[in-house]
């Protein structure tokens, strides 16, 4: 396992030095890549649970720089449970009811088969709100998506703000 | 299970902010009406079971490879 870690920056800005040290205090996840220190900010917490998971509640984002614009969606309770994410535009994907300035995410669907083209979970695009960290998984109807759900890679868009700065980053 | 009768036009209320009305009914179908908070989550069970479903299928197994899929040029860090 690679570990070596970027330190993100915590979005709260600088706080009295004592607090911060425990505030900032990592913990050890177990995760798919194995254990990883996370540090409070790095929690995201489900909004309302993910249908099919409903005693998950806490998880991290996870991203390797290799592999933008995919992020992992890591369980903090179940180091089994694990999604992998990307923007809803690389699977040319836009959703009527949702702000376009939430940069929808959504899940992504591996084919039994390489070779076969990746396709996303798309009646239920998550939206990552990076200032109270948590997140909500949207679920709408299939006449309120538009896009085949199909990954075509786009050049690469600006990520939701502040939203890299809650994820884990590894080399 | 609780178990109410109502006819159309009469109502139900669920904890302090949540309203059912029985709009219309007919042999084999009902129609309601759902008042709440706007970030109440109303769904068809049929939508969530499938919604589930999805979400079952879309945990990543252990051990895969991306650069499989997506043609990376390096994999995940194992």
């Amino acid at each position: 396992m690679n570990s070596a870690l970027y330190e993100s920056v915590s979005p709260d800005g600088p706080a009295p030095a004592a607090s911060a040290a425990a505030a900032n205090q990592a913990f050890d996840v177990a995760t798919r890549f194995g254990l990883l220190p996370v540090a409070p900010h790095q929690i995201w917490v489900a909004a309302s649970p993910l249908p099919g998971f409903e005693t998950l509640q806490r998880f991290v984002l996870i991203g390797l720089q290799a592999q933008r614009p995919f992020l992992w969606l890591q369980s903090v309770e179940d180091a089994g449970v694990s999604f992998l994410l990307a923007p809803a535009a690389h699977f040319g994907l836009r959703y009527a009811p949702i702000d376009r300035q939430s940069m929808p995410m959504v899940m992504v669907l591996l084919p039994a088969q390489s070779g076969q083209p990746l396709r996303a979970h798309g009646q239920a695009p998550l939206v990552f709100d990076a200032t109270s960290a948590r997140f909500e998984q949207r679920i709408v109807e299939a006449s309120e998506v538009e896009g085949d759900g199909v990954f075509v890679r786009q050049a690469e868009a600006p990520p939701t703000p502040g939203l890299m700065s809650r994820v884990l980053a590894l080399q | 299970m609780l178990i109410l009768t109502r006819r159309p036009g009469e109502a139900i209320r669920i904890g302090d902010n949540i309203r059912l009305v029985v709009l219309q009914s007919a042999p084999g179908k009902v129609r309601l009406g759902i008042e709440g908070p706007l970030d109440l989550r109303v769904l068809r069970e049929e939508l969530y079971a499938q919604i589930s479903q999805g979400n079952q299928a879309a945990v990543a197994p252990q051990g895969l490879s991306l650069a499989q899929w997506v043609g990376l040029n390096e994999g995940e860090p194992r």
